[in-house]
């Protein structure tokens, strides 16, 4: 019965990935530039969440949309990092197959970026990801990365 | 179909608005009573697409379905110079202060998920106040965004 109305999209779908390195240090060094580079492949990969439905990563760092109707999501991101003093000032956006999506996007002047609850609609095999730029080009770790997505029911 | 079901309240109710701007960010001054976050130098935008959402007064996220719905509300503000101030943001609905709805921080502000009744034509918009006033604070960028819970 969940199969069935989860092939007909009744069900709702959910996803979360998370790369924490659980400690204060953060991943070895990552290269941040003025211009967005997408977080992936970093020295500690991203975890899926358990349970999650219609959701997948396939490729470190994408969230995968593995149901078969299109559905609107409520997407969610952050990202910490621990810039170098005096050089700080991050922006993030979540993108959607790669390309940017309008007004989904948040500059801060710390160390850290979030996107709450931002509408997406997403077929078969779309997926987001979090991309992120920085005031001035730099290397230093990523403490945490999240991004989750919940489908909107009919209400 | 899609209308009709639309008409009935049976599809998802949802509209954000946005303001980016740079790391430089956009002048505003704090003042101790919350002040509406309207009328900024630079315009908000609504995303595309909305469903059932206009804004027509600029900040103002204003709900244009039918049916009362319960709608889940989220703000980043994510606020630069302030003065060595702690800051407060507020959700408004139509004007009049939703109860509880505040946070407090000393730059990011994020109200996460607050739940939010709205009738046809019903706005919300967000609120800033600061500890103390401080005339040349600086907002880097700023979300709102409603999606649809229930129906009331």
């Amino acid at each position: 019965m969940s199969f069935i109305s989860n092939q007909i999209g009744l069900e709702g779908s959910f996803g979360y990935i998370w790369m924490n390195t659980g400690n204060w240090t953060g991943t070895s060094n990552f290269s941040y530039t003025t211009s967005y580079k997408e977080l992936t492949g970093l020295s500690t990969s991203f975890t899926l969440a358990s349970p999650s439905q219609d959701f997948a990563m396939t490729t470190d760092g994408r969230l995968k949309y593995t149901g078969l109707t299109t559905k609107l999501f409520s997407a969610s991101a952050a990202c910490y990092a621990s810039l170098l003093s005096g050089a700080v000032g991050m922006a993030i956006q979540i993108r959607k197959n790669g390309s940017a999506i309008t007004g989904c996007e948040t500059y801060y002047s710390h160390s850290s970026a979030s996107i709450d609850d931002f509408q997406i609609s997403l077929s078969t095999n779309d997926y987001l990801s979090v991309f992120v730029k920085v005031a001035s080009n730099q290397t230093a770790p990523v403490l945490q990365v999240n991004l989750g997505a919940n489908s909107i029911g009919g209400s | 179909m899609s209308f009709t079901q639309n008409m009935i309240g049976r599809l998802p109710s949802y509209g954000a608005i946005y303001l980016i701007n740079t790391f430089t960010g956009i002048a505003v001054a704090y003042t101790t009573s919350y002040a509406e976050l309207t009328g900024l130098p630079v315009s908000f935008s609504i995303v595309s697409p909305v469903q059932d959402f206009a804004m027509t007064t600029d900040g103002r996220l204003k709900y244009t379905g039918i049916p009362t719905k319960l709608f889940s509300v989220s703000a980043v503000v994510p606020a630069l110079d302030n003065g060595s101030n702690w800051i407060s943001i507020k959700l408004y609905k139509n004007g009049s202060a939703v109860a509880g709805s505040d946070v407090y921080a000393n730059s990011m502000l994020r109200i996460n998920n607050f739940e939010v009744s709205m009738s046809t034509n019903d706005y919300v918009s967000v609120f800033l106040k600061a500890q103390k006033s401080f005339g040349s604070g600086r907002l880097a960028s700023m979300m709102l965004s409603a999606t649809s819970i229930n129906r009331v």
